[in-house]
Parts: structure tokens; sequence; C-alpha cells
């Protein structure tokens, strides 16, 4: 079991300071609770206390909340990164999310901020290896292929490019994909409700904006690994038929539509940790993968072994850092977990896609 | 007489003749060639009489209209040769002819300080229109003759209060962004103090009920397990905490709505149309209003000073352009010191100042930013001139300042500047214009 994580608010604001500290002081007891009025006070306290998580202010004199997390991420890079900003300039912002996980806007609930850390920390308790933690919180790089990031950065040079046209690159690849959903999702976009719909988002978010913001991730990728394009075409299809098969199924039952939607995307993203794998390793996990297949022992065993957690581990906490909807990334850890076939009739999103998944085993 | 000498005398008749015709050839020729160039030149210039688009009309003491180009008939919407002969007052509105047309007013108006002034006009229709108009004498065959120059600056007008109206709506436009970050920030803490004053209610109301009960059911109590009793109550629902905390969370929330209600009265200020009435206005009032909506322009980029005279007269002046005027002044103001390379080594400051003599009010805002280039000083004020960067300004701003503050108030400008050191801008207002 972890010590309890250590929280680090700053904000120039001492009155608002002040109130985040009334506000999180029921939870002294879980959570450690550090308060920095200055960016510079800030990076101070992280040297010492090595904080889980920072939710700063974007707007700062001397330091902005960009450069604050910049130098957060290299100096603790397995911190989860949380910008709370009154900002509503998108390009301003777009710098930022190459260091931020996500993007709060002011105002922002207590218990809004409260339930983000809450699910980020559980998330983050199921990876027990604290390299890996690093690998995925530091890693500013998207789990993308690099022939369809490439393709994005060409498209992106154009200034008249469609939006039609971006979006068929971007909704065949998960890593961008999920990336837009970050995008979206960091709520200084305006939206009160969660989004999954990429098309949706991508118009919302406009060509302009995703310049701004894939100039910045560019030289990132380029640091990473790179991953193979098999195993982006694999993991994309896998998840496309278990989409689809889930949809079905939903559908059959009579489901909303915001439910069908949220069991589409758990079932689209349901492998997402593989290429997080791949990003963080490389080569290792390709022969780690190929062993798995020639030996018949299981992937989750062979990667248990290896990293102390699995791809769903791996994935669901990078989604959860992204902010994707808790129900979604619940059901993508737990989908290599649970074994015993569904009893009864499907009820949460979870038992929807497992039950989806084990008819597509049956049926192969 | 013989016949030689008839002879020779008609030979030097002849040959006197024939110099003569040379001479009377080669004068009328020139005399021709002199015609020619008058008539072209005269031409010429009839030609540039009728085609320049100023009215040019010419008038005797009397006040009787002699000659005019078609530009006036145009400006003042005659047809062709209508107005000669006519009186000049028909010109002029009825509020120009308190006095007399005579002599002495149009000496009077014959200035060679200030050529041009501008005045009102009258059409055909009735109509009354802003005019500019220059006014000069000349003497002709003995007598005088008045020259008009004229021209209609009605559109000019229209298309100046246009880019004013854009301007500012340009400026309202970026402050928006930056205000709503200012509201944010406060609207955060107030409502989560107010959650917060919420629970301690409720921590205090569940002490209350249990005090109230104790003491209604238990009152064979020993006095000692009581107090114990109260006391493990209190540390439960962490009574000392919230008595500490909740004087402090309503403070901070009164502060914060406040602050709330200050922004957007000084927006409500700033995006007040205004009407073309001058009223009255406290510039030091207006000032502390520009500062509070360009907070999130300047507060992480530099500290403002204020020194403020007490007891200002107020200035009689269209109140929403002064407050452009102090809020371009106190944004350029920033971003010389954003813009400034050598920004690192010394921290952003404007100090903003007021004071009056006699019946003059005046305003300075100084920053310690990077100045202004000799060679740019004379083109600040122009309209589109800009140093900034493509996108950030439009050099609109300054050109409005000049207008607002000279033409239409009266007032004046001041520019010190020293490059790399700073700038002060003088803002010189006359208390009623």
């Amino acid at each position: 079991m972890e010590s309890r994580p250590i929280i680090l608010f700053v904000d120039d604001d001492p009155m608002l300071l002040a109130s985040t500290r009334r506000r999180f002081a029921s939870l002294a007891d879980d959570w450690e609770l550090h308060f920095a009025e200055s960016g510079q006070m800030a990076l101070e306290i992280a040297e010492r206390v090595l904080p889980t998580a920072v939710v700063t202010d974007m707007r700062m004199p001397d330091m902005d909340g960009a450069v604050l997390l910049t130098e957060i991420q290299r100096r603790v890079p397995d911190s989860i990164r949380i910008i709370l900003s009154g900002q509503t300039d998108s390009e301003e912002l777009a710098q930022a999310h190459v260091v931020a996980h996500t993007i709060l806007r002011k105002p922002c609930e207590t218990e809004t901020i409260c339930s983000l850390l809450r699910q980020c920390f559980s998330m983050r308790q199921r990876l027990a290896n604290p390299t890996i933690r690093k690998l995925i919180a530091s890693n500013a790089s998207i789990p993308a292929s690099p022939v369809a990031i490439s393709e994005i950065l060409v498209l992106l040079r154009d200034p008249e490019v469609s939006i039609d046209h971006l979006t068929m690159v971007i909704r065949s690849d998960l890593g961008l994909y999920a990336y837009i959903i970050k995008l979206i999702n960091s709520s200084h976009y305006g939206m009160r409700s969660r989004i999954h719909d990429i098309d949706q988002a991508i118009m919302l978010l406009g060509a302009s904006s995703l310049r701004a913001i894939f100039c910045g991730l560019k030289l990132a990728n380029s640091l990473s690994p790179k991953i193979e394009e098999q195993l982006c075409a694999d993991v994309f299809d896998g998840g496309m038929r278990l989409a689809h098969r889930v949809l079905r199924l939903a559908n059959h039952h009579g489901k909303s539509k915001l439910f069908t939607d949220d069991c589409y995307i758990a079932a689209l993203f349901q492998d997402f940790g593989k290429l997080v794998f791949a990003a963080c390793f490389g080569n290792e996990y390709m022969q780690l993968l190929a062993r798995a297949k020639a030996s018949g022992v299981s992937l989750t065993k062979l990667e248990q072994d290896a990293y102390q957690c699995t791809h769903a581990d791996a994935g669901a906490y990078l989604l959860t850092l992204w902010s994707f909807a808790p129900q979604i990334v619940e059901c993508i850890c737990l989908h290599e977990d649970t074994v015993e076939a569904l009893s009864r009739e499907p009820r949460t999103v979870e038992e929807f896609v497992r039950h989806a998944s084990q008819n597509e085993v049956r049926t192969q | 007489m013989p016949d030689g000498v008839f002879r020779r005398m008609f030979e030097r008749e002849r040959e006197a003749r024939k110099r003569a015709e040379e001479l009377l050839e080669s004068m009328s020729l020139e005399l021709f060639a002199a015609y020619t160039q008058l008539k072209k030149s005269s031409e010429e210039l009839f030609t540039i009489f009728r085609s320049v688009t100023d009215g040019i009309l010419t008038f005797d003491s009397k006040g009787i209209i002699e000659t005019l180009n078609p530009a006036v008939e145009r400006i003042f919407g005659y047809a062709n040769g209508e107005l000669v002969g006519r009186h000049i007052e028909m010109l002029l509105p009825n509020h120009e002819l308190e006095f007399p047309l005579d002599d002495s007013f149009w000496l009077n108006r014959c200035s060679e300080v200030q050529p041009k002034f501008s005045t009102q006009g009258r059409n055909a229709k009735g109509q009354v229109f802003e005019m500019e108009l220059s006014v000069s004498r000349a003497s002709q065959a003995g007598r005088e003759l008045y020259v008009w120059i004229v021209r209609n600056t009605q559109q000019i007008r229209s298309i100046e209060r246009k880019i004013a109206v854009s301007q500012r709506l340009e400026a309202i436009g970026q402050l928006a962004a930056g205000m709503s970050h200012e509201i944010n920030t406060p609207i955060q803490y107030v409502h989560e103090n107010t959650k917060f004053l919420r629970d301690a209610f409720e921590a205090m109301e569940s002490v209350l009920s249990q005090v109230e009960h104790h003491l209604s059911s238990d009152l064979a109590e020993e006095p000692s397990t009581l107090s114990n009793r109260f006391r493990e109550l209190f540390g439960a629902n962490r009574l000392a905490f919230f008595r500490s905390e909740v004087p402090r969370a309503i403070e901070e929330t009164i502060h914060g709505s406040n602050r709330v209600t200050s922004i957007v009265q000084a927006i409500k200020e700033f995006a007040h149309p205004g009407n073309n009435e001058k009223t009255s206005l406290d510039l030091n009032h207006a000032i502390a209003s520009a500062i509070t909506v360009s907070a999130n322009h300047w507060r992480s980029e530099c500290e403002i000073e204020t020194i403020l005279a007490p007891n200002l007269p107020v200035i009689l002046c269209h109140v929403a352009e002064i407050n452009q005027v102090i809020l371009n002044l106190l944004i350029n103001a920033c971003d010389a010191i954003v813009e400034n390379p050598m920004r690192k080594s010394k921290p952003g400051k404007i100090v903003i100042k007021t004071w009056h003599e006699a019946e003059v009010v005046k305003l300075s805002i100084s920053d310690n930013g990077m100045g202004i280039k000799r060679e740019n000083l004379d083109r600040i004020f122009t309209l589109f001139f800009t140093t900034k960067a493509v996108g950030k300004g439009t050099g609109q701003g300054l050109a409005m300042v000049h207008s607002i503050v000279v033409e239409h108030h009266g007032g004046n400008i001041d520019v010190v500047s020293q490059p790399g050191e700073g700038a002060t801008f003088i803002i010189s207002l006359p208390q009623s214009p």
C-alpha cells in the first residue's frame, strides 16, 4: 500500500487558495495538502515533498502554469498535472496541453477536482511499478501510429485543410482519437458534459486550434519509441470489431444514446494499453507480445512479470489522466481481470462490453 | 530729282519697309505665341478650377457671389449657375447670421494663424452640415474680393466615428476575454466559501441541537461529565476549526463578491456607448475603472502606482471617449513593458498621475517599458501606424487618442520618451471646452 497522495495547489490569489484549503480540510486525513502562491514557491515545495499531483492556475506573474508544470514534469516525472484556469484563450492554453494532463476551467467545483484526483489516484495504484508510472505520466507523446501522426502534421500544414479530411485520419487511429477526446474534455473548451463523439469534437476544436496543439507535440513524439504500424492496425481492428458488437447488443437492449456511446468507446479502447506499452518500451514490448503468442502463456501473466501491471492498467491510467469518463476507464481496466461468464442480463457498461467480448470469443 | 537719288531713296524706303514688315511679322508671331500660351494656361487654370473637389468661390465686399466652381454647387446642392449674383448668406446656417456679414466679419476670418476652420454650411435643401472653410482676401482692379475654399467634412467625420466605434469594440472584445478570467477567480472562491459555510453551519447545527437535547433531557448529569461530553462533541464536529475559519470565509466571500461587482460596474461604464452630449466626469474615478477592467492585461506583467490629486475638478467631456483614451494609454504602457527586451532585469511599473493647472486638468501615464524610438515619435499618432507585431496592434489606438483629445475636446497631448527607458504621455483637457 502506497503512502497517502500528496497534492500541491498553486494560485497567485491567496483568497482562492484559502477557499481551496478550507474545502479540502475534511480530506486532510487521506491526502497531504500543500499550497503555494507562486511558481517559485511551488517548485521549492515540490522539490521537498515530491507531490503526487499538482493543480495550478495558468496566469501568474513571473512563472505561468505551463512553465511551472514543465519544470515539475522534469523534477517529478510521475506527477499528475492539472491546470485550473480562468483563461479562455485557447491558443495560450494549447501550449499547456503538452505538459498538463487535464485543463479545468474556473469556476470549478471542489467536488469535480476531488473526483478527478480520486480517479487518478485509484488508477495509479494499480501500477505497482514506479518506472511505468513515470513513463506514462511524463510522456508527452501520443501513443499513435507514426504514419498517422505525420499524415496529420502534413494535413495541418495546409491552411485550407478540410475538417472532413482531418476527421478521417484521426478516427482511424486510437492514439489520435484518445488525444482529441482529451482536448475536448479539458473543460476550457466550454463543454459541461463530456464528449466522446470524435466528429463533434474535431468540429468544435477547429483546425487552427489543432494546428497550435499538434505543433507542440511534434517534438515530444519524435523522442519516444515508434509504435509498429501492424500493432496499431491490430489494436484498432480488434477495438472496432468489439465496438460494433457491443453497439448491436446495446441497441438490442434499447439502451439510451449516451449509454451506447459509452459502451462503444469502452470497447474501442479495450486494448489501448498495448499501444501505451509499445510507446513506453518499443521493441521490448513487441517481443513480449510475440512470446505470448508463441508460448501460449497469457499476455497478462507475462506483462505482470515484466512490468507488475497489465496493459489494461496502463491504458486505463493514461485515459484517466486524459479525463475519460470513469465508467469507461473502469471497464477498460477490468477487461483482463474477470473471466467468469455473466450469468444475468448485462446492466453496466462494463457488463455489456464483457458480454460482447465473451460472445466474440465463443464465436471464434 | 536725279534718277539715282530717287532710286536710292526708294531703295532705302523699301529696305525700311521690309524691315518693318519683318518686325511686324515677328511681333505678331510672338503675340500669337503669347496668346496661344495664355489661352492654354488659362484653359488649364480653368480646368483645374472646375475639377478640384474643394469648392472655390469668390464674393465681393457686399457678399454677392461672383465666381464659383462646380464643386461649390455640388457641395451645397445647387444647379449650374444658380448661385451667381446671390448673397453668400444663403450658404450659411441661420445661427451664423446673427452678425451682419460685412467686411469686418470676413476680415476677422482671414486668419494667417488658423488658415482653415471647421464650421457649418447650409445646402439647397436647408440641411446643415459640417464643412471646413478657409477665407482669404484679394484685391482685383481696385476692389476687394473674398475667396472661399470649402470642403465637406461630414463624410470624413462619419468615417472617423465608425473607426472610433470599431476600435472601441475591439478594445472591449480584448478586455472581455481578460475579464472572464478576472471574474472567474473570485466567483470560484465565493462559491467554494459558500459551500464551506454550508458545511460549517451543518456541523454547528448538529452540535447545537445535541447541546439543546442535553440541556432539556439530562439535567441530572454531573457538570464534569457534561463538560467532557461537550468537549468530545466539539472535537468530533471540528468546531474549533470552523470557528476560526468561518469569519475569514465570510470576509473573503464579501471581498470576492465586491470584486465581481466592481469589475461588472467598470465594464458597464466602459461598454456604455455614450451619446453626443458632453457630461461631467471625475477623471480619478475613470482611471480607477480603467485599471480594474484591464487588470488581466497588466496584473501579471507590472504594478501600477496612482498619484491622483484629491479635489480634482470634474471635466465636461464625452465620457466614453475619455475612458477609451485612458484605457488605450494604459494598455499601450503595459504592452511597452511586455515587449521590452530588457524586462527581465527590471520589474514593470506604470505610474498614473492627475493634477490641474488653472482651468486645465492633466493626466500622465508613464511606463518603464521599451520607450519610443526618436524616428517614430512623429508618427505614433498617425492612423494605422504601429510597431506592434501583426495581429497585436492595428495602429488605430493612438490615432483615436489624438483625435479624441485634440479635435473633440480641444485638449493637448505631450509625449516624452527615452528609448529603452520608457515613455510618458501627458494629456491636458480643458475643464469645459
